[in-house]
């Protein structure tokens, strides 16, 4: 049997049949890898002391420590207040398209899942939005077990739908999220990025934290044909007869600008973006969101 | 300017539709692309723009380059060359596939200052090999007589220029004749089997006129043969030779003989003609001729008969002297023995049937050791006569034979002995007439009834070309037409038996016919040969020679020619086969010559005959054979002499038109010195094989096509390594 950490594999967590129980295999192998991590935990939770200096709330003061040692110290807590989570998983057709065992939706479906359980149990709301060519189904945050377990069923049911234009999409997530969060969008972003980085600035503007999870496929990533073949798109149908061994450079290098281009306008806009295919490790997503909520 | 387009393997072209391979693999091999789904198309595409434009030119100058590979692979082995001069294509050597013609007729022993025909066409010859390249030229060797003999024939193995100089520098003088046009005809054909570039031909001569006896008919399209002719001869040469010699082959022991000598260009000065019989001294004369004259000498062979060898030769040297002697051989025999036959005898001696004939044959007497020996018999005798001792059986006014007498003459006659059949009133034309027929008459002629014409007639004696009648040309020996002819027998003719009317009476009937009867002769006379028919026998003179020479004429028969040319080969009959144990073969002088090579094997003993190889060299020859004991032994002679039309050194005009004409349609260059010929040949046409520029650019597309279908499928096998 794996090891916990295993099932930060994908090829390991493919594996696994019941959904659920891949969300929580997921969690708990990455927790047992942060075993010596910095993560201190939230909300109320006991932090650190720290000298008192002049200007500091008074009912910060920790009174058992000057009883004993008769010096001021800070009590210092993690405690934020609730926060918002937002999945927002792109289920378009071109989400389906897989080479390792996994396609990019399933991927970003078992991210989301892991997500799920780890914003809730940190005692934040988590809600869910997913689209293709218009929104498919959204949930509100909450943070209660129960809607752990409406994610879970709808991420297990969510099938790549039909062709759908991100930023419009985006767009209207903006219109559906009203309560500033946190938005973590699992999409393969193939739309024109301008109008995409239009859209993440909408929902910026709105107020929210955003991560972008960018999944591409390993195949896309690193187009790893060799021969003539006809591709074509999964999406627009769009058909190409080449030789894909003269044409890889090229199309690495119009990807490497693609990628690049969202990289750099987002970073602008302060929104994290995480350029990940599914031949990785999950916990670089799930690491990705710890460093963002600790930030917070 | 090289002109371009001719192949040496041109069968080989085919393999150019190989060049097609690469197309044809391509578009069989062509598969729909494998369909790939894929989200990202629009990447592919960009790139696709930018590279598929690149990625098409290099795919379609890889399957050019392939398809250039294959179609030069294919010119490669059909060996294109290219024409130009000499001096454009190779500089200094020529590439040629030719057949080197060396004359080595003995003509060409004639001697020019201080070397021969023969060794200044050598030098040439070797001067000339040597500006073939080595390893791409090839030759072969022919060598020129009467009949052309090979060296090197085989185009094959003629890469050996070296070998070939030596064969070249190793060449005797064949002692034969020249057939140029033979030899050249040869050479072209050896040149139209072969495959190669610079088909030449070389023919080192003397360009004698006797050498061409026609020019070699052009042979219509796609020859291409060039014609070099290197002309060593001299102009105006003299030479004196023997071009003959006139003896008989046999003759009476001790009785004085006739040579007859050809000899040309003696000179106005006078050259000693000698003859020598046996080896000693027997006449001579001095001939002073500037052209070619028969000189009579009389000689005598010894008194025994026997074998003798003769020799005619000029005193002296000349710049060919190879053909100063001629031999001959002849036997000598005691005595001619006739056999007469008697068909009507009467006591009356002047009445006697053989009266006249007895007379004229042996004036002496019958037995009497004359040069005809007599012996008579009447018809009913023939039977049990011992025929096997006589030369010569005459049959004079038979009126008819049994069965087995005729069986018995017949087989006499077969046998190399000669018949005489004259007319008479006894003469039975029906008992004659089953002679003349059937698959092989006896008689050349059918005997009829005698006429008796209302005037008497003549002999119409003509040309007197034949052998019997020679001695009456010029008048001498008396007129045959004198003789008035009352009655003869009507002579016809036989269908389809060859035979030959010796004289014919002026009324046109035939007088006297000859014909052959296995290896003997017949000889049929119309009338009588007393006077009973006819005046002959009072003409004396006319009448005896006659007699003579018929005699002579049968006898001839039994004489085999023995004499040869060089280059021919021999055939001697030997008597008693049974008795032959073994046989040698000896060329005069014996000891000094060649020493004796034992020819029993070439012995056929069924046939009596001895078949000796072709002789190599003039001279005189002793076949010595050893009997079983008791049987004696005897030597034969034989005399082998040259071709002596060769001796004929006048020579061809040798400008280039005159030996274009004898070599119609054909590139031809004539030189007279050595240096001549090694200009024409770097300013003819030559040819260079493009192989080696060939190879050096199909290496060239080889490598190309390497490094650009390794370049494409490095790209693939990056992918891959990636992939792994």
């Amino acid at each position: 049997m794996p090891s916990a950490e295993q099932y930060l594999k994908p090829e390991v967590l493919a594996k696994v049949a019941r959904f659920d129980l891949k969300a929580k295999f997921l969690i708990e192998g990455f927790f047992s890898g942060l075993h010596r991590s910095p993560f201190k935990g939230f909300s109320a939770e006991f932090s650190d002391h720290r000298k008192y200096v002049p200007g500091d709330d008074i009912k910060d003061l920790d009174w058992k420590v000057y009883a004993r040692t008769n010096k001021y110290y800070i009590k210092r807590f993690q405690a934020e207040t609730n926060m918002e989570c937002h999945l927002v998983v792109d289920a378009s057709a071109s989400m389906g398209y897989g080479t390792t065992g996994l396609s990019k939706l399933e991927y970003s479906t078992y991210i989301a899942a892991a997500l799920a359980f780890l914003v809730v149990s940190q005692q934040d709301t988590v809600g869910l939005v997913t689209f293709d060519d218009a929104i498919r189904a959204v949930l509100d945050p909450k943070s209660k077990r129960k809607h752990i377990i409406r994610i879970l069923k709808i991420l297990n049911d969510t099938q790549p739908g039909r062709r759908g234009k991100v930023s419009e999409l985006l767009h209207r997530v903006a219109g559906v999220i009203d309560k500033r969060g946190l938005i973590v969008v699992l999409s393969d972003l193939l739309d024109e990025p301008g109008d995409v980085i239009d859209a993440f600035a909408h929902l910026r503007y709105n107020g929210h934290d955003i991560i972008v999870f960018h999944v591409l496929d390993a195949a896309e990533a690193k187009f790893p044909f060799s021969e003539a073949r006809r591709f074509e798109d999964v999406e627009t149908g769009e058909t190409v007869i080449t030789d894909a061994a003269s044409v890889r450079a090229g199309y690495l290098e119009a990807l490497g600008q693609f990628v690049e281009t969202y990289r750099s306008e987002l970073y602008k806009r302060n929104i994290d973006f995480y350029n990940i295919d599914t031949s990785m490790s999950f916990d670089k997503a799930l690491m990705a969101y710890l460093l963002k909520r600790s930030g917070r | 300017m090289l002109a371009f387009g001719n192949y040496l393997n041109p069968n080989l072209l085919w393999l150019g539709l190989g060049a097609l391979a690469p197309i044809i693999i391509h578009l069989a091999a062509r598969s729909r692309p494998k369909v790939t789904p894929f989200p990202a198309v629009r990447f592919i595409l960009a790139s696709h723009r930018k590279s598929s434009a690149k990625f098409k030119l290099k795919q379609l100058l890889l399957l050019l380059l392939r398809c250039a590979a294959l179609g030069l692979f294919a010119f490669l082995v059909a060996r294109p060359w290219t024409k130009g001069t000499v001096a454009d294509v190779q500089r200094t050597k020529a590439t040629v596939t030719a057949v080197v013609l060396l004359d080595t007729s003995y003509s060409m022993g004639h001697r020019q200052a201080d070397k021969t025909a023969l060794q200044s066409a050598k030098e040439m010859a070797v001067a000339t090999v040597d500006a073939f390249t080595e390893g791409k030229s090839r030759a072969c060797l022919l060598l020129v007589g009467s009949t052309p003999r090979p060296v090197i024939s085989d185009f094959e193995h003629a890469y050996e220029l070296d070998a070939l100089k030596k064969h070249i520098e190793d060449a005797r003088s064949s002692y034969t004749g020249t057939n140029c046009t033979l030899a050249v005809k040869e050479a072209i054909r050896m040149l139209k089997q072969a495959n190669g570039v610079g088909k030449s031909i070389f023919l080192f001569t003397d360009m004698t006129a006797q050498a061409w006896p026609g020019p070699v008919p052009a042979s219509g399209r796609g020859e291409d043969i060039t014609i070099y002719v290197a002309d060593v001869g001299a102009d105006n040469a003299r030479n004196p030779a023997v071009l003959g010699v006139k003896a008989p082959s046999a003759a009476a022991a001790g009785a004085p003989f006739e040579v007859r000598a050809r000899v040309d260009a003696v000179g106005s000065a006078g050259q000693q003609v000698k003859l020598v019989i046996d080896g000693a001294k027997a006449g001579g004369k001095t001939a002073n001729a500037e052209r070619v004259e028969e000189i009579p000498i009389i000689a005598s062979a010894g008194g025994a008969a026997d074998e003798h060898w003769g020799a005619v030769s000029l005193a002296g040297h000349d710049d060919l002297e190879v053909d100063n002697s001629y031999s001959f051989t002849f036997r000598s025999s005691a005595t001619v023995k006739v056999t007469l036959v008697n068909g009507a005898p009467a006591s009356v001696r002047r009445r006697d049937e053989l009266f006249y004939l007895r007379t004229g044959l042996a004036p002496g007497g019958t037995g009497a050791g004359g040069l005809v020996g007599l012996s008579e018999i009447r018809p009913n005798q023939i039977e049990v006569a011992q025929l096997a001792g006589s030369d010569v059986l005459v049959l004079c006014n038979v009126a008819a034979l049994p069965t087995a007498a005729w069986t018995k003459v017949r087989h006499f006659v077969s046998t190399g002995h000669g018949l005489i059949v004259f007319g008479g009133d006894q003469v039975q034309a029906a008992n004659y007439a089953p002679l003349a027929q059937g698959e092989a008459p006896l008689l050349p002629c059918v005997i009829g009834q005698a006429v008796t014409p209302s005037e008497p007639t003549r002999f119409e004696p003509g040309q007197l070309k034949h052998p019997i009648l020679r001695k009456f040309q010029g008048g001498r020996n008396g007129d045959l037409a004198e003789a008035k002819f009352r009655t003869y027998l009507a002579l016809s003719r036989v269908a389809d038996v060859p035979h030959q009317t010796v004289l014919a009476f002026k009324n046109d009937a035939p007088a006297l016919v000859a014909g052959r009867y296995g290896e003997g002769k017949v000889l049929v006379f119309a009338s009588s040969c007393d006077q009973d028919w006819n005046s002959f026998p009072q003409q004396g003179q006319s009448y005896v020679v006659l007699m003579h020479e018929a005699v002579r004429f049968l006898v001839s028969s039994a004489e085999e020619k023995r004499d040869v040319t060089v280059g021919s080969a021999p055939t001697l009959r030997i008597t008693n086969p049974d008795t032959v144990r073994h046989i040698s073969l000896t060329r005069l002088p014996k000891g000094a010559g060649d020493p004796a090579a034992d020819v029993t094997a070439r012995f056929d003993k069924r046939e009596g005959r001895l078949n000796l190889a072709p002789v190599a060299e003039p001279g005189v020859y002793v076949v010595d054979v050893e009997r079983t004991m008791g049987r004696g032994n005897e030597s034969l002679f034989f005399a082998a002499n040259l071709e002596t039309a060769e001796s004929n050194l006048e020579r061809l005009a040798t400008d280039e038109a005159s030996v274009k004409s004898l070599l119609p349609g054909r590139t031809v260059h004539v030189a007279r010195t050595q240096a001549q010929l090694l200009d024409q040949i770097s300013r003819s046409e030559s040819v260079s094989e493009l192989s080696s520029h060939l190879a050096g650019l199909m290496l060239a597309i080889l490598l190309a096509e390497m490094y650009l279908a390794n370049h494409m499928r490095s790209r693939v096998r990056s992918v891959e390594e990636e992939e792994e």
